[in-house]
């Protein structure tokens, strides 16, 4: 399909509307840590109780198989509202970082 | 170097062009109509700004959109030219951190984009506002709708379920999109309300729910109208009993003649049903995401959750009820939209007049 793609797209000289795939995206990505002993991770959940539940396992799980820190957990306020600045900012303070949702 | 274009005009040659479109993931699975760049071009020269230029990161994939890829989807959707600043305006409400895009092209909720059009340029543009406005009949309606609904998944990339996680999904991804009848009501127009001026054109957008109808047919008063809008309104398993955000009541134009006769203003019915959509705590205590646990409900402060019959509203202020007009003639309805639980989000096009 995409090569029949490709050259309908040369021949009807179409304007592509979206990159092709996800791949494509421009977002920086998180730098990558060269290790995880004593990192400082920040674990935020949307408020929802099976987010927290997975969270608090990975946290766990990274503490003790790969030697991060004590896990910082946040919780968002509201699922249905963006993290405040004040906890984005907080977890920006930290090495890495991991979100869950969960229903 | 131009590329040198071929058109090919054979039934056969048309079909393969919009069977390869549709395989191309590009659509909302019906067909579109070819982004040729022609078209495309024609759509950008309309509007202040180049096609390169970026209007917004669109969420999910937080893929920047350009007015030239705005443009593409807005052609595929059916636009005209004259409708490609209100598909803009509507991608800069959309990425307003307020309506968290992100959250609402995920979650598992029953909704969709709206965009309600207000402002003396609808006339021109042909965004109905009268009979059948949230049906099928008017281009502007349908193609700014479904624009919006293409930039979605091609640029901000909310794949139905790979990231678009809704359990029923919601028509309204198709298209959603109405506009004021603004001369039926007895009110400023809801961009007023939202800050705008009156002779401003804009679009509100809203994480909705379906409109679900109110009928009423023999009201004498506001408060037989208001009463059965409030109960109508008053269902437990809407998300806004327990986070909030703002719903939307659209009256009839039949419905607007008896409130704008009894002299009720917008703050009177907001007031009203404020009072009214309450439920109490020992209903409520069975529903939501978290059930008993009470406490992580985003109830105002003054609700004592210890108390079974403290009555909890359906929104934490009047104000978070959003009032407009719109639809036909005829035996008085009015619709009750309510949503995912944010914000309604306005925007100006005019910054993209040329």
């Amino acid at each position: 399909l995409d090569t029949t793609l490709d050259k309908l797209i040369k021949d009807w000289d179409l304007v592509m509307p979206a990159p092709r795939g996800l791949a494509s995206v421009t977002r920086p990505v998180a730098r990558r840590l060269s290790s995880l002993t004593n990192a400082r991770g920040a674990f935020l959940d949307n408020s929802k109780d099976n987010a927290a539940t997975l969270l608090q396992e990975l946290g766990k799980l990274l503490h003790a198989e790969f030697g991060t820190a004590e896990p910082t957990f946040f919780s968002k306020p509201l699922h249905t509202r963006i993290a405040p600045e004040s906890q984005i900012g907080e977890a920006a303070r930290m090495e890495f970082a991991v979100i869950a949702i969960g229903d | 170097m131009t590329p040198t274009v071929t058109t090919p005009s054979s039934p056969a040659a048309w079909r393969e062009l919009l069977e390869a479109l549709a395989g191309s993931g590009w659509t909302d699975g019906l067909p579109v109509v070819p982004p040729i760049r022609e078209f495309v071009d024609e759509m950008v020269s309309g509007v202040a700004g180049t096609a390169d230029q970026v209007v917004a990161d669109l969420d999910p994939s937080g893929t920047p959109a350009t007015i030239g890829a705005v443009a593409a989807n807005a052609v595929m959707a059916g636009c005209l030219p004259q409708h490609l600043p209100y598909v803009l305006a509507a991608i800069e409400a959309v990425a307003d951190s307020r309506f968290n895009l992100r959250g609402h092209m995920c979650s598992t909720h029953t909704s969709g984009p709206l965009v309600i059009v207000g402002g003396p340029g609808r006339d021109a543009c042909g965004f109905n506002y009268e009979g059948n406005c949230f049906g099928p009949g008017s281009r502007a309606n349908a193609a700014v709708g479904r624009a919006l609904n293409l930039c979605l998944l091609n640029i901000g990339g909310a794949l139905p379920k790979v990231v678009d996680r809704a359990i029923f999904g919601h028509p309204g991804k198709y298209t959603y999109c109405i506009a004021e009848h603004e001369a039926a009501s007895p009110w400023a127009p809801l961009r007023v309300d939202m800050g705008f001026a009156h002779d401003d054109d804009t679009v509100t957008v809203y994480a909705a729910e379906a409109p679900h109808s109110i009928i009423g047919l023999c009201f004498e008063n506001p408060h037989e109208l208001l009463d059965i809008a409030a109960d109508s309104m008053s269902q437990s398993g809407l998300t806004h009993y327990y986070v909030g955000g703002d719903v939307i009541l659209l009256f009839g134009p039949a419905h607007a003649d008896i409130l704008a006769d009894a002299g009720w203003t917008k703050p009177d019915v907001q007031a009203y049903l404020h009072q009214r959509t309450r439920k109490p705590v020992s209903v409520l205590k069975y529903g939501g995401i978290w059930g008993r646990q009470l406490e992580h409900n985003r109830w105002p402060r003054w609700i004592d959750t210890a108390d079974e019959d403290s009555l909890v509203p359906l929104v934490h202020k009047p104000s978070d009820i959003k009032l407009s007009v719109t639809g036909g003639p005829g035996a008085g309805s009015s619709v009750f939209i309510p949503g995912w639980g944010t914000r309604c989000i306005t925007t100006s096009i005019r910054k993209w007049l040329s």
